[in-house]
């Protein structure tokens, strides 16, 4: 019966006097109310200190120096509690809920940790998919991690080039701020093909936050923001070893190795190459399925842990080569004298990055100073046929949080500001687009914590070097109706400054000329959205149901108009007129132990001017269906999961008849496709072998290339690419861990 | 054909999970003196990899873990010993001392009402 409701709320106060201390809030509840406890018995149980909680239930405690440790609170007349306090608990005050014995049992919770699920705690509707999640998929990289979620759609760009970008209310990736522990990562030059720069393997887990997200993390969120935390050196595995093959000739290794070397240092060491050496054809196109290449990337970090200080520095380094197109193209075999012998593809990016994070804790409670540095130089370029592209990116950032409380922790205050230095090339065809960016900007947030209500407030100011000044405000509320239901409500703006070039570089796999936009001009959105979580027993097992709604209107977005010409791709800044509606219900269950089950419906209504006419955004689906189940074995040992998509049909560009002499213009849509994978994975002790198949019901896109036979035509075009490519897909592979160490 | 090769593969593989060969199996319910979660998992890990045992499963609040196991292979007394060798008491019979030394001191005998 010590499995109790525990809400920890997160503040990234950091919270120090001489020595590290912990503080918190004990209460009791009852079928009627909730009330402070006085006279709770607070106990850590190594340590063997304890403390009485105050008439209004707060507590603080000294935290020992050896964690963790157990911490056990207990009262009389309420079912105790316990919460095992780590080191990084130092940044987390506690919000203890004893439940009363007179309570009947069902209404206490057995705690089960969900693989995934939506944050009760936070005030932000944050999905989090942790590395159990993840598990459930191949999972080689990051495309691959949102397979088993539905409030990230993941697309492929075109149909020789292989890429895969995000999509988030049906609105394009980029509109969605990729961070790495709260470092602005995958922008710019690395939006189009960067989710493949970071491995499957090195995540810990994943936030998705819909709407805007904090204002501390910077103005880029305008339609989501996705957070990824990667293997920490003191927790990960002392040795972590990957292997992967499939039967599209794909083969991966991933080793990963961590190790404490005292009380204060800690190193991890992150390694991953991949290579696809399948020259597959399986439509007869003569046009490769999946590109062939190779992939490297590495990682290495420390974390050093003091009494009043926290740093952790590292590099990560990657490079991509990809070589797609006709089947007879390969890498420096092209002839110079007939460029249009073969049609070829060819994508190349490195990038070498340096970050580093400081945190100071004040000798007052709950205060500190965090701040985040990141250099970053990246290269890209490549080819579509005879249209070349390249560019080069060089990016310093810099990010300071103060973090204080106003009174009591009900009250907190972020206070910073930031600078973006950025200096960007970009060319494709006879198009340029260079800049260099200077953004100091400065933020404040507050946060009010009630019994009920939390809200966040937040507002940021930037001033950018060519586009002048910004302010972005931001409300994130949260109102727990009950127990079980949590109401949110977000509003929030967001920009950015497009790179057309490169944000759209998979259009180049045409033959269409681009019409660059008269001036670039930053594109700014507003978001508001509201959600609802229930939770519920159901058979016994914990359920949940979920509802969401989020509409995004731009005030200026730079169009990418496919019907306005045949011939020609348009780019245009269009002012209030681009909006997207994004609708997502999602039910969770468990119809009996250690099966569970996930539906989710959403709807997209995702609309712009195009042609001259208000339609839905090509290539987006308005209606997908959703289905995760997942089974594990009583003895743990053999894990099932099968996920199911159903997307409905999208609607596509406009197109010609290419075997007309006389020009025919015409409107279609893709069709209804299914996509299943699944996945078996055995685990024997530090071994698990998984087994999957993905699109098991082999739906192929019929001719995804319009007029392969004949690649430098007009009519040529390899962007209308709505389905899979591939039929059935089998990959097999190995996971082989040494943890760290226990403590006693 | 070959796709329906994968797939009928892949569902192959996905069966023998389940299938099991006629063997007789018997389920009992053992009290333990377990005291967290941690305790759950030291259990039931074991007790998972132990040859002849088909689950072992613990409920954190009874502290009453369910065992199936294959009667030609293991006994309900073996189990209970193995159980007293991680450091924990089955039924009556009482855990090693040794063996309960060894645990953190929150798996310890009370450790969670100290």
């Amino acid at each position: 019966m010590k499995q109790l409701i525990l809400s920890v709320l997160l503040s990234f106060g950091f919270y120090s006097s001489f020595n590290a201390q912990i503080k918190g809030l004990v209460q009791g509840a009852d079928s009627i109310s909730k009330k402070p406890i006085y006279g709770a018995k607070v106990k850590l149980l190594h340590a063997k200190t304890g403390i009485i909680t105050s008439e209004e239930g707060t507590f603080e405690l000294v935290l020992p120096k050896l964690l963790p440790d157990t911490l056990v609170i207990s009262a009389f007349g309420y079912y105790p509690d316990t919460i095992i306090l780590d080191k990084k608990d130092r940044f987390v005050s506690l919000n203890v809920t004893l439940y009363s014995e007179k309570l009947l049992d069902e209404v206490v919770i057995s705690f089960k940790r969900n693989s995934h699920g939506i944050s009760k705690m936070k005030t932000l509707h944050v999905e989090e998919l942790t590395s159990a999640e993840l598990r459930k998929a191949a999972c080689c990289n990051l495309s691959e991690s949102f397979e088993t979620n539905a409030s990230v759609d993941v697309n492929l760009t075109d149909a020789v080039s292989g890429a895969k970008k995000i999509q988030m209310m049906g609105l394009d990736g980029v509109y969605t701020q990729i961070q790495l522990e709260n470092i602005p990562y995958l922008r710019g030059l690395e939006s189009s093909f960067g989710l493949q720069s970071i491995s499957g393997t090195w995540i810990e887990s994943i936030q998705i936050t819909k709407g805007t997200g904090n204002v501390v993390n910077g103005y880029e969120s305008m339609a989501g923001l996705v957070n990824l935390e990667l293997k920490k050196p003191k927790e990960m595995e002392r040795f972590y070893l990957n292997v992967y093959q499939s039967a599209f000739g794909r083969s991966e290794l991933n080793l990963n190795a961590g190790y404490k070397l005292n009380e204060k240092w800690s190193t991890g060491w992150l390694a991953h190459a991949s290579t696809v050496y399948g020259n597959i054809d399986h439509n007869s196109d003569g046009f490769r399925d999946l590109p062939m290449g190779d992939n490297i990337a590495f990682m290495n970090r420390w974390d050093f842990d003091g009494k009043n200080k926290e740093i952790q520095f590292g590099f990560n380094a990657y490079q991509d080569r990809k070589v797609g197109g006709q089947t007879g193209f390969y890498r420096g075999k092209q002839s110079i004298v007939n460029p249009t012998a073969n049609y070829g593809v060819l994508l190349n990016s490195r990038h070498i990055d340096v970050f580093a994070k400081t945190g100071f804790f004040g000798k007052k409670p709950m205060r500190s100073l965090g701040i985040l540095y990141n250099l970053k130089y990246q290269t890209m370029d490549g080819q579509f046929g005879i249209r070349m592209f390249d560019g080069t990116e060089k990016r310093g950032y810099i990010n300071a949080i103060y973090d204080d409380i106003i009174g009591t922790s009900d009250h907190k205050i972020k206070i910073g500001g930031s600078l973006v230095a950025l200096a960007i090339t970009q060319q494709a065809d006879s198009l340029v687009q260079n800049r260099t960016e200077i953004v100091p900007g400065v933020f404040v947030e507050y946060t009010f914590t009630g019994s009920r209500f939390t809200g966040v407030f937040g507002a940021r100011y930037d001033y950018h070097n060519l586009y002048g000044s910004q302010f972005s405000p931001r409300i994130h509320t949260k109102y727990s109706a009950s127990e079980f239901t949590d109401i949110r409500f977000t509003i929030g703006k967001g920009w950015r400054v497009p790179n057309y070039i490169i944000d759209n570089i998979s259009l180049l796999a045409n033959s269409k000329q681009w019409i660059a936009p008269t001036e670039t001009k930053p594109e700014i959105s507003w978001n508001a959205g509201t959600s609802i979580v229930h939770e519920f027993k159901f058979g016994g097992q914990k359920a949940s149901i979920s509802i969401d709604y989020y509409h995004t209107r731009f005030r200026n977005q730079l169009v990418v108009d496919r019907d306005e010409s045949v011939n020609a791709i348009v780019f245009s800044n269009l002012e209030n007129g681009s909006y997207s509606n994004s609708f997502q219900t999602e039910l969770s269950l468990s119809p009996f132990k250690n099966f569970d089950v996930r539906l989710a419906y959403k709807f997209l209504d995702v609309k712009a001017e195009y042609g001259g006419e208000i339609r839905q955004q090509v290539m987006i689906p308005r209606n997908r269906g959703f289905m995760n189940m997942a089974y594990k074995t009583r003895n743990k040992r053999w894990e099932f999961d099968l996920t199911c998509s159903i997307f409905g049909a999208s609607r596509l560009p406009i197109q010609t008849n290419s075997t007309d002499t006389t020009l025919i213009l015409f409107n279609t849509k893709g069709q209804v496709y299914p996509m299943v994978n699944g996945q078996i994975t055995y685990v024997y002790k530090k071994w698990n072998f998984y087994l999957g198949g993905e699109n098991l019901s082999n739906f192929k896109q019929q001719n995804p290339i319009i007029d392969a036979q004949n690649p430098f035509s007009s009519t040529f075009d390899a962007t209308n690419s709505w389905g899979p490519i591939m039929g059935i897909n089998v990959y097999a592979g190995l996971r082989f861990a040494i943890l760290q160490p226990k403590k006693k | 054909m070959k796709h329906l090769l994968f797939l009928s593969l892949f569902i192959f593989i996905g069966t023998v999970g389940f299938s099991q060969k006629a063997q007789k199996f018997k389920t009992v319910i053992i009290q333990t003196s377990a005291e967290c979660g941690d305790c759950k998992a030291r259990l039931e890990e074991k007790l998972n990899y132990t040859s002849g045992i088909k689950f072992a499963e613990l409920n954190l609040e009874s502290k009453k873990l369910t065992v199936k196991f294959g009667t030609s292979k293991i006994t309900k007394t073996e189990i209970k010993l193995i159980i007293n060798e991680i450091g924990y008491d089955a039924d009556d019979q009482k855990a090693k001392k040794e063996a309960i030394e060894k645990l953190p001191l929150c798996c310890q005998p009370g450790g969670m009402k100290q």
